[in-house]
C-alpha cells in the first residue's frame, strides 16, 4: 500500500524534525512533570510502602503520615494486648538539627525497634540494621551524604548535642517534600529529638481522676561532659505510630475498629489507607499538584500549537495534491486520511524519542539528586493517548483548509 | 449512445455584483471512442467547460450526461465516485505526487479506485511499460523530463481502465517532437482500450491527432471544419 501521508511527512526532512522535535518538548515535559508528581508523592510513602506492618495507628489527629500528634510509649503495649494483634511495634518521629563540620542540617528522625520486623527504612541490609542497637549509631539515605557532609559509614556527626555515627546507608527511604531523614532505633530517637531537654511528669490528684502532665526543660550545656548511653523509654516516652501486623485469617476492618476502641484518642489505618491519605493531602492539599499539571498542559497546548503549525504548512504547500486527489475522485474521508495519518505517524514518531529522553533524564536525577521520575507502564501508555489526541486534534485546521480547496486549481498552470 | 453529452450549458461567475457571462449556451456531443480537441483562445471558456464536463463543477444551467449517466443531478459525493470510477485526467502541469515514484503514483490512482493486495504493483508497472517507462519506475517525478512525467500521467489516467479521459493542455508545457509523442501516445491508448478522450488545448501541433476539432470562443461553439482547412 502507497502511503502518500508518510511520504509527504518524509518528503522534507529538516521540517519534519523540527516537528519532531516540537512533540518530543510535549512529551517531554509531560511526561516529566506527572513523573515528578507522581514520583513526588510516592516519596512522601516510601516508608509507609517498605512496611511489612497492616495497620497503623496515629492520634486521631494525623493530617498526612509526618504531620500528626505523639501518644505515650504505653499505648503500644496496650496494643499487644489487643484480640487479632500479632505484633505491635512503635515508630517516632521527630525533629532535629544535624552538625558536622561546623555547618547545620535540619532533619527528621525516625526511631524504630531494629529488632522489629514491622519498620525498614527503605533499602538497607541486615547488618546496617542489627548495628543500631549501639547508643547514638544511624543510618541514613545515600542521596543525603553530601547534604550530611558524611563520605561512608563509620563517619562521625553530632545530633544536637550528642555524638552520631553511621552505621549504615539506605536507598529508597527519603521523601522529597521533608527535611533530611535519619533512622534509628528507638531508644537513640528519643535522645536525639528530647536532648537538650529533660523531661518531667508531673501528676495531680483531682476529683477522683488524677491529671498527669509530660513537661521538658531545656537543659543547660554540658559542654564536654561525657555522654551517658540513651535510656531505656518509659511508659510516658512519646512515639508516633503503632505499626501492628495482623494474626493470620483476622479481618482488617474489624481489628481497625477494635484497636481504636481500645486505644483512645487514636485512629486506625491500614497501609494503603494511610499511603492514600498521605499522597493526597499533598496532590490536593499543596500547591505542588496544580503547578505540576499546569506545567503539563503547556506541554500540551505547546506540542498542539507545533503541530498544528506544521501539518497547517504542509496542506497548505500541497494543496494542489489534494486538489489532484479530489479531481481524481478521492473521497473526502481519503483525503482526510492522509492528514490524520500524517499526525498519527508524527504521534508515533515522536512520542518515542520523548519516552527515551525522559528514561534517560530520570534515571539520571534519580542517581544524582534522588529525584524520582516516576514513569509507570500506564503513565507512558497515558502519556501516549495524551500524544495521538494532541496531534489528531492539530490536524483539524489542515482538515478545515484542505476541505476548502478548490479542485479546480489542478487546472490551474 | 454518446459518451459525453452537453445540452445548453451556460456558466456565470460573480464578481461583487458584477455579472461575467462564461459560457453562454454549450450544445456538445462525443461518442464513445473518439478523440476530440477543443481549442480556442485563452479565456474562450474552455477549462470551464472541461470543468463542468468532468463534474468538477456546477454550471449555471445546462445538462451534462456521461456514459449515459446524468450528472448534473449528482450529488457532491456522487460525482466524486463517478470521477473516480469512469473519468481519468492528465493535467498541464502533469500533477504527479512529487514525493512518490512513478510506479507509486499509478499504484495510488488504483488504490483509489479500490485496487488494493500485491497485484497492484504489477498492474501499476504494466502500465508504466505500456508509455515506456518501464525502466523508470523508481525514480521520483523530479528526476524525470517534461514527456516522461506526462507519460506517467497518462499511464496514471488509465489506471482502472476509465471510460472517459479528460486533458486539459497536455503538450503545454512540453517541446514540438515531445508533445507530439505525448500525443501519439494517447492516441494509441486510447483506440487501444477504448477510451474517448477530450482534450483542450490551443496547440496546432496535435490537430491532425484529433477525430474531430471543437472551436470555442467567447462562451460559445463555432463551426469548425473550415477553421481546422485554415489551420492546416
Amino acid at each position: 500500500m502507497v502511503s502518500l501521508a508518510r511520504k509527504n511527512l518524509l518528503k522534507d526532512l529538516p521540517r519534519f524534525l523540527v516537528a519532531q522535535a516540537g512533540i518530543m518538548f510535549a512529551v517531554s515535559l509531560v511526561t516529566i512533570q506527572t513523573g515528578i508528581l507522581k514520583g513526588f508523592t510516592r516519596s512522601t510513602t516510601l516508608l509507609i510502602d517498605s512496611s511489612a506492618a497492616d495497620i497503623w495507628v496515629a492520634s486521631e489527629n494525623i493530617v498526612n503520615f509526618e504531620l500528626t500528634e505523639p501518644f505515650p510509649y504505653v499505648q503500644v503495649q496496650r496494643a499487644r494486648d489487643i484480640e487479632g494483634v500479632a505484633l505491635a511495634e512503635a515508630l517516632t518521629i521527630g525533629s532535629g538539627r544535624w552538625y558536622s563540620d561546623g555547618k547545620l542540617t535540619t532533619l527528621r528522625v525516625f526511631g524504630f525497634d531494629p529488632n522489629g520486623q514491622l519498620f525498614r527504612p527503605g533499602q538497607v541490609s541486615d547488618t546496617a540494621i542489627e548495628a543500631l542497637n549501639a547508643p547514638y549509631s544511624a543510618l541514613i539515605d545515600r542521596t543525603n551524604m553530601r547534604s550530611f557532609r558524611i563520605d561512608g559509614v563509620g563517619d562521625m556527626a553530632r545530633i544536637r548535642q550528642l555524638p552520631v555515627m553511621v552505621v549504615g546507608l539506605t536507598r529508597d527511604s527519603q521523601s522529597l517534600v521533608s527535611s533530611k531523614f535519619v533512622f534509628t532505633s528507638l531508644v537513640n530517637a528519643n535522645a536525639y529529638i528530647s536532648s537538650g531537654f529533660s523531661s518531667g511528669l508531673t501528676c495531680q490528684l483531682g476529683e477522683g481522676d488524677i491529671t498527669c502532665v509530660n513537661s521538658f526543660q531545656r537543659d543547660e550545656d554540658t559542654g564536654n561532659a561525657e555522654v551517658v548511653d540513651p535510656e531505656p523509654l518509659n511508659s510516658d516516652a512519646p512515639v508516633t505510630y503503632v505499626l501492628i501486623k495482623a494474626a493470620p485469617g483476622e479481618e482488617l476492618s474489624t481489628l481497625k475498629q477494635r484497636i481504636e476502641s481500645s486505644l483512645p484518642g487514636t485512629k486506625a489505618f491500614t497501609k494503603y489507607e494511610l499511603l492514600n491519605t498521605t499522597q493526597a493531602y499533598w496532590q490536593n492539599r499543596t500547591g505542588i499538584g496544580f503547578i505540576l499539571g499546569l506545567g503539563a498542559i503547556v506541554g500540551v497546548l505547546v506540542g498542539m500549537v507545533v503541530v498544528a503549525q506544521i501539518l497547517y504548512t504542509s496542506v497548505s504547500e500541497n494543496l494542489r495534491e489534494f486538489g489532484t486527489l479530489k479531481a481524481m475522485g478521492a473521497s473526502d474521508w481519503d483525503i482526510y486520511s492522509v492528514i490524520l495519518e500524517q499526525s498519527l505517524w508524527m504521534a508515533v514518531l515522536g512520542y518515542i524519542p520523548g519516552l527515551l529522553l525522559c528514561w534517560s533524564v530520570g534515571t539520571w536525577t534519580a542517581a544524582t539528586q534522588g529525584i524520582v521520575v516516576l514513569i509507570t507502564p500506564i503513565s507512558a501508555a497515558g502519556v501516549f493517548g495524551i500524544t495521538v489526541v494532541m496531534c489528531v486534534g492539530s490536524a483539524i485546521f489542515a482538515i478545515q483548509k484542505v476541505t476548502r480547496v478548490d479542485p479546480g486549481i489542478v487546472f490551474k498552470a | 449512445m454518446v459518451a459525453i453529452a452537453a445540452h445548453n450549458i451556460q456558466m456565470s461567475f460573480m464578481s461583487g455584483t458584477t455579472e461575467t457571462k462564461v459560457l453562454k449556451g454549450i450544445d456538445l456531443a462525443i461518442p464513445p471512442g473518439q478523440i476530440r480537441l477543443m481549442m480556442g483562445p485563452s479565456g474562450s471558456g474552455k477549462t470551464t467547460l472541461l470543468s463542468i464536463l468532468a463534474g468538477i463543477l456546477t454550471p449555471t444551467a445546462g445538462q451534462v450526461q456521461l456514459l449515459g449517466q446524468e450528472i448534473t443531478t449528482l450529488s457532491r459525493k456522487e460525482l466524486t465516485a463517478f470521477r473516480r470510477d469512469h473519468i481519468g485526467f492528465i493535467f498541464q502541469s502533469f500533477n504527479l505526487f512529487p514525493a512518490l515514484t512513478a510506479l507509486e503514483n499509478i499504484e495510488l490512482a488504483l488504490q483509489l479506485k479500490g485496487y488494493k493486495g500485491p497485484g497492484n504493483q504489477e498492474q501499476a508497472f504494466d502500465l508504466l511499460k505500456q508509455v515506456g517507462l518501464g525502466d523508470r519506475a523508481n525514480n521520483l517525478p523530479a528526476d524525470l523530463s517534461g514527456g516522461q512525467k506526462q507519460r506517467v500521467a497518462i499511464a496514471r489516467a488509465l489506471a482502472g481502465e476509465p471510460e472517459l479521459i479528460m486533458a486539459d493542455e497536455p503538450t503545454a508545457a512540453l517541446d514540438s517532437a515531445t508533445g507530439h509523442d505525448v500525443i501519439e501516445l494517447m492516441q494509441y491508448l486510447a483506440k487501444n482500450k477504448g477510451c474517448t478522450v477530450l482534450i483542450i488545448t490551443h496547440d496546432p501541433r496535435i490537430t491532425d491527432a484529433a477525430d474531430e476539432i471543437t472551436y470555442l470562443e467567447d462562451g460559445v461553439l463555432a463551426k469548425q471544419s473550415s477553421l481546422v482547412t485554415g489551420l492546416h
